[in-house]
């Protein structure tokens, strides 16, 4: 016997034995070997690497210097000093392209949604465990040159077919909001007729994150109208009847004067509220979502001076609800990425992130988990045709918002 | 412990003489032993002299797993050390005898070897050992190339 002829006689069950203990990082060669092995790879188990955490270990997403890095950071209680690892950083790995960069980033359930910075607004889907990509153009996109984007975006899912979509507006106090959704199955944006009683881009220069959580969209909210400057509410996309609910209010946020608010999820089953007022930073868990109505519990208060929004950070955050500890991304005076690691017992302990290469970007940490959710090709690659009124919506807001920042360059 | 000795006789007709115990981690064998306990010569059909003697090797290290961390790290050591001793072709026909001796430790031993070596191969290389044919159109290798495009680098040395 040949050693070809005994090697390709490996039974299905050792060629999965092996696969299944590849990295994620190696899928590409795998899956390219042949349709065989491309299906062996992507029906096979979360990985035992992935699984296996080391000790203390909290591992993340960030988007930093304007591309996405995997981190651990290491946490193992407070006469410890705790350490960051950066494991990996964004690679292109198709033929001809460039490396991309990235403005900013959405996570839902494994799934990673990503705005490119070119000329087109171009997203993309990323699901980094299964090493599968899908590009999608918007319909339209204009900025002026070297300004901030004004769109806002959202990947969510609707809960009966589990089809994903993108919501992507434009919203600010003194603009008329524009909203629009992307269909994965019909690879489709329409228009969305809404009349917003609320506002999500109250702070100029602050990008107010949105977090996904079961499918949905939340985000911290003032009401519109109000003159109110502190954010005391938090609303909800529902991806499932394309519509958003009502704004809820942040009870424990009464009063305080709140410097800033931001969201983030623990795990993939709560939401979490960050907000800090003088000098104490304060962490809210929900333990009941519904549709109209929400409960917290605290989570933690500590005292400390963290100007998150003078550094014009976003002020991301991750929980981990097993350490009892927030880790707050920020980038204090000294111009250095930093974690600070806060916990119950009012401990603070920081970690180094070293110095970014582009001062005017700031690093968000999404709480990934990895999951092996395919991302939908659109059927047929057929495209289904817009309607001619869906045209003229579309043609009607693209002459708006040139007249809109024709006039703000005015000004 | 049993000091009774058994034979193994590969395909090639080499005979190894083991103790019953170390044989026994061989589960065919083991099998074999409880329907019927007085054979003490084993042919095995589908594994060569090489192969076997190298499966022996790794049965005779592991007969008595101690539960110590020390002990067990003694052993990830040797483990490690025996794998860099074959290219991958031995490793595959490792992984098949394994499989048809039934050595569960070895086998994962062996598969996790084989995935850290596969690595880093073109999927030209991974066809040529594995003897697969590239049954991609060039428009379907091109969407595959496109759809997996992106992937965490994982040689960028981390930040201080």
């Amino acid at each position: 016997m040949t050693m070809t002829a005994i090697i390709s006689h490996l039974p299905m069950e050792l060629l999965d034995e092996i696969i299944s203990k590849l990295s994620s990082s190696s899928t590409r060669a795998v899956r390219l070997t042949c349709k065989n092995w491309d299906s062996l790879f992507k029906n096979r188990g979360l990985m035992k690497e992935e699984a296996a955490a080391k000790e203390g270990e909290s591992r993340m997403i960030v988007l930093m210097d304007n591309n996405l890095c995997s981190v651990s950071i290491f946490f193992n209680g407070i006469d410890i000093d705790p350490s960051a690892e950066q494991k990996g950083k964004l690679t292109c790995l198709y033929d001809d392209s460039e490396q991309v960069k990235i403005s900013q980033v959405f996570h839902c359930e494994g799934l990673l949604l990503c705005v490119i910075k070119d000329d087109k607004g171009s997203l993309v889907v990323w699901n980094p465990y299964l090493g599968q990509t899908r590009w999608i153009e918007p319909r339209y996109f204009f900025r002026i040159p070297d300004r901030y984007d004004r769109y806002m975006y959202a990947l969510g899912y609707n809960n009966k077919s589990r089809s994903h979509k993108i919501l992507r507006f434009i919203d600010g106090r003194q603009f008329d909001c524009r909203y629009e959704i992307y269909d994965f199955d019909f690879n489709l944006w329409t228009t969305l007729d809404v009349t917003p009683h609320w506002c999500l881009n109250y702070c100029r220069g602050f990008r107010n994150y949105g977090v996904t959580l079961k499918g949905n969209t939340y985000w911290c909210a003032i009401r519109r109208n109000s003159n109110a400057l502190r954010v005391d509410h938090i609303i909800c996309f529902d991806f499932t009847s394309e519509r958003f609910g009502p704004l809820m209010y942040l009870p424990f946020i009464r009063d305080r004067c709140a410097s800033l608010v931001t969201l983030s999820c623990v795990r993939e089953e709560k939401l979490a509220v960050l907000f800090c007022y003088y000098d104490t930073v304060e962490v809210w868990i929900t333990t009941k979502i519904e549709a109209e109505k929400m409960s917290w519990s605290k989570f933690l208060t500590v005292k400390m001076y963290v100007d998150l929004l003078d550094s014009h950070a976003a002020g991301s955050f991750f929980i981990d609800e097993l350490k009892k500890v927030a880790m707050i991304f920020d980038r204090p005076m000294h111009h250095r990425d930093t974690v600070h690691i806060v916990g119950e017992a009012g401990y603070v302990k920081e970690v180094d992130l070293g110095e970014p290469d582009d001062k005017y970007f700031f690093p968000l940490v999404c709480s990934y988990v990895p999951s092996l959710v395919q991302i939908k090709k659109p059927a047929g690659g057929q495209r289904k045709q817009q309607s001619s009124l869906e045209k003229r919506r579309c043609d009607q807001n693209i002459s708006r918002l040139i007249a809109h920042e024709e006039l703000v360059k005015e000004r | 412990m049993s000091s009774n000795k058994i034979v193994l006789t590969s395909s090639d007709g080499e005979s190894f003489e083991v103790e019953e115990v170390v044989a026994r981690k061989l589960q065919i064998v083991g099998h074999m032993l409880e329907d019927d306990c007085v054979i003490n010569e084993i042919p095995l059909q589908n594994v060569t002299g090489d192969i076997l003697s190298m499966v022996i090797e790794y049965c005779k290290t592991h007969v008595d797993e101690e539960e110590s961390e020390e002990a067990q790290t003694k052993l990830k050591t040797w483990d490690e050390e025996f794998m860099k001793k074959f290219d991958i072709k031995t490793l595959l026909q490792i992984i098949l005898a394994a499989n048809y001796l039934n050595v569960k430790g070895l086998l994962d031993l062996v598969s996790q070897t084989i995935a850290d070596t596969i690595k880093d191969y073109t999927p030209e290389q991974i066809r040529e050992v594995f003897g697969v044919e590239n049954d991609y159109t060039e428009e379907e290798e091109a969407e595959v190339r496109k759809e997996n495009a992106w992937a965490f680098d994982e040689a960028d040395t981390p930040k201080p």
